[in-house]
């Protein structure tokens, strides 16, 4: 088998259930909500929207403290298993946000369809929806290198190296969730024109992935998980 | 053929294997052996790829081994502590090689779980320390990799387990012929098993020779103080003790027939010394000396 | 099983030929393969291998291709031979060595060998 389809057989049982569990949660409380009258924001943006930038982070700090060591004492390269890291990030990253997307527009017309849905709720347009998973995706990309980021800083130096590269290794989250990340009233930021915040967002999370991808080139494969 | 080219590994300031350079020919089953923080652990982490030599390089059959997808996938590294997540299930482990190892037998590891008597729905967590060496003992054999590596991964078994693994070793072995390193503090257990040993000594490679070189390559000459030091002068002293009038000395020295009954002649006595005797006497920490009265 | 101060193979090659000598192993007797050799006393196999290359060097067994190894026609009274050239050396002068040392005259000795006669 291909490390990139091994990772993504090592994820399936973690992923499926957590996906199952968030989308039965929020139907369930949805439902309270909207029995009590319109919604005017977004219970689905609400959950999810901090359900997978922070899915995406933990699993970016797992990857190097379980996966990295599982993959290679089995023969995988460091390379190989950075690729299979790389597709599995970007294919979760724009899977995620797209959930996002059609989930809020499949909650929007439900709501709609029950008489639920108040005048203030976020709806969307076919325009609004490309806006918004151009949101989404940059922010859970950020969130999943910064993840990736943080762990292999105390992975392979000791703790106050590690401190430091935490910090820089948080910058692809905070520059994705600050200039571009939306809120649960379906809100897009204004700060700067969505052309420059992009392009802040995407250069901090490519050169944090090129550190990231630096320092697990050669990384040392240690007996205990970091 | 391994080579392996002036391989020094250094954690920080530290030289844990001191440019060591060593060709090992495939096909043989080795015995590394080394005292604690002799740099056995650190050698065949680079001849692994876990860690990158600080300089020097590990060819195998020619080409770099380090980061090379053909050589690290038929290179099985099997640890003393398990490589694995707590959460693991040991059916996990045993399914996760089977996707990624070439040469992986799920049958024959099945068959030496029940051997070792290891349940595999445990986690990782869960095992007691001689079943986590079991299961590394299993992920060694079973991935059936052309150059497999087990550093001390079977100390934590009892000696009813070890002799299992032993046989087992030697089993496969002849059926599926395969270069196998073994590093063991255990020596006299398992030199049998060994075609060739080497021995590292702090970070450096002390010798790599036919175990059956080394079997009879030493002798302990014991008698009178006097007539032993006549007899021993000149020669390579690994050790020696006195008690009262009687020395005993041991010498890195192959005697003949001639000098065995020249010796008994002399009231001499010639004492044998074991592979792990040589070991001991060969690593200690006493200054060699040279037998100058 | 094996002596561990001693080489191996040479132990092995002893061996086979103490079962030579005693009959145990008849001439044009296949032997075991050295791969069988080793499974049955744990060892390594090329040690096993080197012990057989002995013998065959040695006249003691033959190989034949694709078969295996065979015990020599002539092995056993070659044996003999050499264990009789070698008995007056090895065996009887260190033994009236030893009796020197502890002071006992070759009289005593041959009186001795008289009642084993």
């Amino acid at each position: 088998m291909s490390a990139g389809a091994a990772l993504f057989r090592v994820y399936r049982p973690i992923l499926l259930p957590f996906a199952g569990i968030v989308v039965v949660v929020h139907a369930i409380i949805t439902s309270i909500v909207a029995s009590h009258g319109e919604m005017n924001f977004s219970m689905w943006l609400v959950l999810i929207g901090s359900a997978t930038k922070y899915w995406l982070f933990v699993v970016g700090i797992m990857l190097v403290a379980m996966q990295l060591r599982q993959f290679v004492t089995n023969g995988v390269t460091r390379h190989e298993f950075l690729a299979a890291v790389g597709a599995f990030g970007l294919t979760m990253s724009a899977s995620f946000a797209a959930a996002v997307v059609l989930g809020h527009q499949a909650e929007s017309l439900a709501l709609e369809a029950f008489g639920a849905r108040g005048p203030d709720y976020p709806t969307l347009t076919l325009g609004g929806m490309v806006a918004e998973f151009g949101h989404v995706l940059p922010v859970t990309a950020g969130y999943f290198v910064s993840g990736g980021l943080i762990a292999i800083g105390f992975y392979r130096w000791r703790a106050w190296i590690g401190l430091v590269v935490m910090l820089a290794g948080a910058i692809p989250a905070a520059a994705a969730d600050g200039l571009l990340g939306i809120n649960e009233f379906g809100d897009l930021p204004h700060r700067l024109p969505y052309a420059a915040a992009l392009a802040i967002s995407v250069a901090a999370t490519a050169i944090g992935a090129a550190a990231f991808h630096r320092a697990m080139s050669d990384v040392p494969i240690r007996r205990t998980a970091g | 053929m391994i080579e392996l080219r002036g391989v020094t590994v250094r954690y920080g300031t530290t030289v844990a294997v001191d440019d060591i350079t060593l060709d090992l020919p495939t096909g043989k089953i080795y015995g590394l052996l080394g005292r604690n923080g002799s740099g056995k652990t650190s050698l065949l982490s680079a001849l692994a790829s876990y860690r990158r030599p600080a300089s020097g390089v590990v060819r195998v059959d020619g080409a770099d081994a380090f980061e090379n997808a053909a050589v690290m996938r038929n290179t099985c590294f099997i640890r003393d502590t398990l490589d694995a997540n707590d959460s693991d299930k040991v059916r996990q482990l045993m399914c996760f090689a089977g996707w990624m190892r070439p040469g992986w037998d799920a049958d024959y590891a099945a068959k030496l779980l029940d051997l070792f008597e290891i349940n595999p729905a445990k986690r990782a967590s869960a095992l007691s320390r001689g079943q986590k060496s079991a299961v590394g003992v299993v992920l060694g054999l079973a991935s059936r990799a052309p150059l497999t590596i087990l550093d001390e991964t079977y100390l934590g078994m009892d000696a009813v387990a070890r002799a299992a693994f032993y046989r087992e070793l030697l089993d496969d072995y002849l059926a599926h012929p395969r270069t196998i390193i073994l590093s063991t503090h255990l020596i006299e257990e398992v030199a049998d098993l060994f075609e060739r040993v080497i021995i590292i000594d702090r970070g450096r490679l002390l010798l790599h020779e036919e175990t059956d070189e080394l079997r009879g390559r030493g002798v302990t000459v014991t008698g009178a103080a006097a007539a032993v030091d006549t007899f021993v002068a000149g020669r390579t002293v690994l050790g020696e003790q006195s008690l009262g009038g009687v020395r005993a000395v041991t010498l890195d020295w192959r005697p003949s027939a001639e000098d065995v009954t020249r010796g008994e002649a002399a009231g001499l006595t010639f004492g044998p010394v074991g592979i792990q005797d040589l070991f001991i006497h060969l690593t200690s920490p006493a200054q060699r000396l040279e037998a100058t009265r | 099983m094996f002596d561990d101060r001693s080489p191996i193979y040479l132990q092995i090659a002893d061996g086979i030929k103490n079962d030579v000598l005693s009959g145990a192993l008849k001439e044009d007797e296949q032997v075991m393969s050295t791969n069988q050799y080793a499974a049955f006393y744990r060892i390594n196999p090329a040690t096993a291998a080197k012990g057989f290359a002995q013998l065959v060097e040695e006249g003691v067994l033959y190989k034949k291709r694709g078969i295996g190894m065979f015990v020599s026609p002539d092995a056993r009274e070659k044996l003999r031979r050499e264990r009789r050239e070698r008995f007056f050396t090895e065996v009887v002068d260190p033994m009236l060595a030893e009796a020197g040392r502890i002071g006992i005259d070759v009289g005593e000795i041959v009186r001795h060998l008289g009642g084993a006669r």
